[in-house]
């Protein structure tokens, strides 16, 4: 009998250790350095109490930071939802080539985004770049002379829509799911009521395809809080801090700076705010579906 | 008469209606064309590229190579180290595949097969690190890493992942065994069968599709990785392929044809495991993203 209860605590110490030793410890001794002035190299350091999340509020850098995040976060969001729901209902139907054009749509997920990030530099680029040649060659002589990536105003921007370019499969897949799970005998219902093309999808796909929809809004927001790889390879964050995110303020001034401490403050920052936009958007979400179903 | 004319107006409508629904199709065609096109033309530029000389994509960087000249893969597979990295990544990728999934199922068999009282507090347990994003960690692991001489070793890069995936491997894993029926498990038992032998003959067996599932979904995490690495691997022999094109763009930064075929080699291998798995790997994801 005695040996039945140890048993699962058995089954469970590996998985439990390994939470501890990168999650659990690691968060404790992440609140205790964000309080201190430590460099990382040093065996001396202060505790310098609150300091280094005063700076954190203070600094115009900071301030700038969390205004690309909002940005990436809207313009990301949005965009790519929109345009996922719209490639999942173009493809909702049989017909032929649909696994073609499902797989060619979602193949971009599947690369790492340091090789995305250098192929778009390269389709991007002032002199030999695909984009601006494309469109000098049909006209549009003003617009190939934007500097994508280089231009403080147009980066941001830019970089959204390439993080779109790459993900907006993965949220075509999952709106897809969630379409063809809806009940098929709806949607001839509402055939025989005489209703159109636009009626079914406002009436039926959209509001029963909530679920997926909550899915990807939470996965589309928690993936741009935390962008990092795409704006790092492209613009390094720059020109200036034109498209720097948290996450590489983060790293620049724990390794770069080596302020430990200070990047720490950031990084818990960080936390407290995706686990906020989180816990708000579970929140309305589920409210909505409540409502809908 | 009357009839007949009906008749005719049916036909008629319905004709129309038939006409309205190719015309449906076709305009569905061009725009998923014309989207399939933008999401590949930026692997053909790359691959273009790959296949040109240096001075031939200084002087008309946009036209299509007049021969083909493999010469910039010889160069970087002689610079760059680039199969060195690949066996970094092969490494790091399969070493955290075993450790989470060996480890995540047998916590999800505990809670799900062994019928105790903290069940439901260890479910939760392992949920809560999703909501950790990977930087909050980073440097207190660094620090750890560190001291416990981790860094640079496949090792502490394996341990990272295994930890990273493993709240999706214990919530995906409990989901799918709670479906399985207690009387498999129970007559096992009686018949005198341990846990072990139950988890290992009986539940991983019918395990299977979500394993390929995780596989997909927490390989491509780890693969694909550039973060990690990128502050916990500084040898140049550890380093693994993502890292390899950011320190091969580093060298060289205005030659293009190189960096491309840099990227051409490390994506290449990716793109004919997804032709052959394309169904597997999307259904894998949507199946994940549903579940999570």
């Amino acid at each position: 009998m005695k040996q039945k209860r140890i048993e699962p605590y058995i089954f469970l110490i590996p998985a439990v250790l390994l939470v501890l030793f990168i999650y659990l410890v690691p968060f404790i001794f992440s609140i205790i350095i964000s309080l201190t002035n430590w460099n990382g190299i040093a065996r001396s350091f202060d505790f310098v109490g609150i300091s280094n999340y005063i700076e954190l509020f203070q600094t115009k850098e900071l301030r700038d930071v969390l205004k690309n995040n909002i940005i990436y976060f809207v313009e990301i969001v949005t965009v790519q939802n929109v345009l996922g729901i719209f490639l999942a209902v173009l493809l909702q139907e049989k017909f032929k080539g649909k696994n073609f054009f499902r797989a060619v749509l979602f193949l971009p997920t599947v690369i790492c985004t340091v090789a995305i990030g250098f192929i778009w530099n390269l389709m991007l680029d002032p002199v030999s770049g695909f984009v601006p040649g494309l469109l000098s060659s049909i006209g549009l002589e003003k617009l190939s002379k934007v500097l994508w990536l280089a231009d403080s105003k147009v980066a941001i921007h830019t970089i959204s829509l390439v993080n779109v370019w790459q993900w907006v499969g993965q949220s075509m897949v999952i709106y897809l799911a969630g379409i063809l799970s809806i009940d098929k005998s709806l949607y001839e219902a509402c055939s025989i009521d005489g209703a159109g093309k636009s009626a079914k999808f406002w009436k039926i796909t959209l509001p029963l395809m909530a679920p997926s929809l909550t899915i990807n809004i939470i996965v589309t927001t928690i993936g741009t809080l935390k962008i990092y790889d795409l704006p790092f390879i492209m613009t390094g964050g720059g020109p200036g801090h034109a498209t720097e995110s948290l996450a590489i303020n983060v790293y620049s001034s724990a390794f770069v700076y080596s302020r430990m401490g200070y990047g720490t403050a950031i990084s818990l920052a960080l936390f407290m705010f995706v686990l906020i936009v989180s816990l708000i958007q579970m929140k309305i979400m589920r409210k909505r579906e409540d409502a809908v179903l | 008469m009357s009839m007949m004319a009906k008749a005719g107006q049916q036909e008629h409508l319905a004709g129309k209606s038939r006409s309205k629904g190719n015309m449906y199709a076709v305009i569905n065609y061009i725009i998923l064309g014309i989207f399939s096109l933008i999401a590949l033309i930026p692997f053909i530029i790359l691959i273009i590229v790959s296949l040109k000389t240096r001075s031939d994509f200084m002087k008309h960087p946009l036209n299509l190579p007049t021969t083909f000249n493999f010469q910039n893969y010889v160069t970087v597979y002689e610079r760059s180290s680039i199969v060195r990295a690949f066996i970094n990544s092969a490494v790091i990728t399969a070493g955290s595949l075993l450790l989470e999934l060996f480890v995540g199922t047998l916590a999800s068999y505990a809670i799900t097969k062994m019928n105790f009282k903290r069940a439901g507090f260890f479910a939760a347990v392992f949920l809560i690190p999703m909501i950790f994003p990977v930087q909050t960690i980073t440097i207190p692991v660094y620090i750890i890493y560190k001291h416990l001489e981790l860094l640079n070793t496949y090792i502490g890069m394996i341990i990272m992942y295994a930890a990273i995936g493993i709240p999706m491997v214990v919530f995906m894993m409990t989901s799918f065994m709670k479906t399985i029926p207690y009387q498999i498990s129970e007559s096992a038992m009686i018949d005198g069968a341990t846990h072990f032998v139950i988890y290992q003959k009986l539940i991983m067996p019918l395990m299977k599709p979500v394993i390929s599932t995780l596989v997909v979904i927490c390989g491509l995490t780890a693969w694909n990785d550039f973060y990690l690495p990128q502050i916990m691997l500084t040898k140049t022999v550890l380093k693994t392929l993502p890292l390899k094109i950011y320190d091969f763009f580093g060298q060289y930064t205005s030659d293009w044809t190189l960096i491309c075929t840099c990227i051409v080699y490390v994506i290449v291998p990716i793109i004919i495991l997804y032709c052959f798995l394309q169904k597997n790997i999307i259904d894998g994801v949507a199946a994940g993203a549903v579940k999570g």
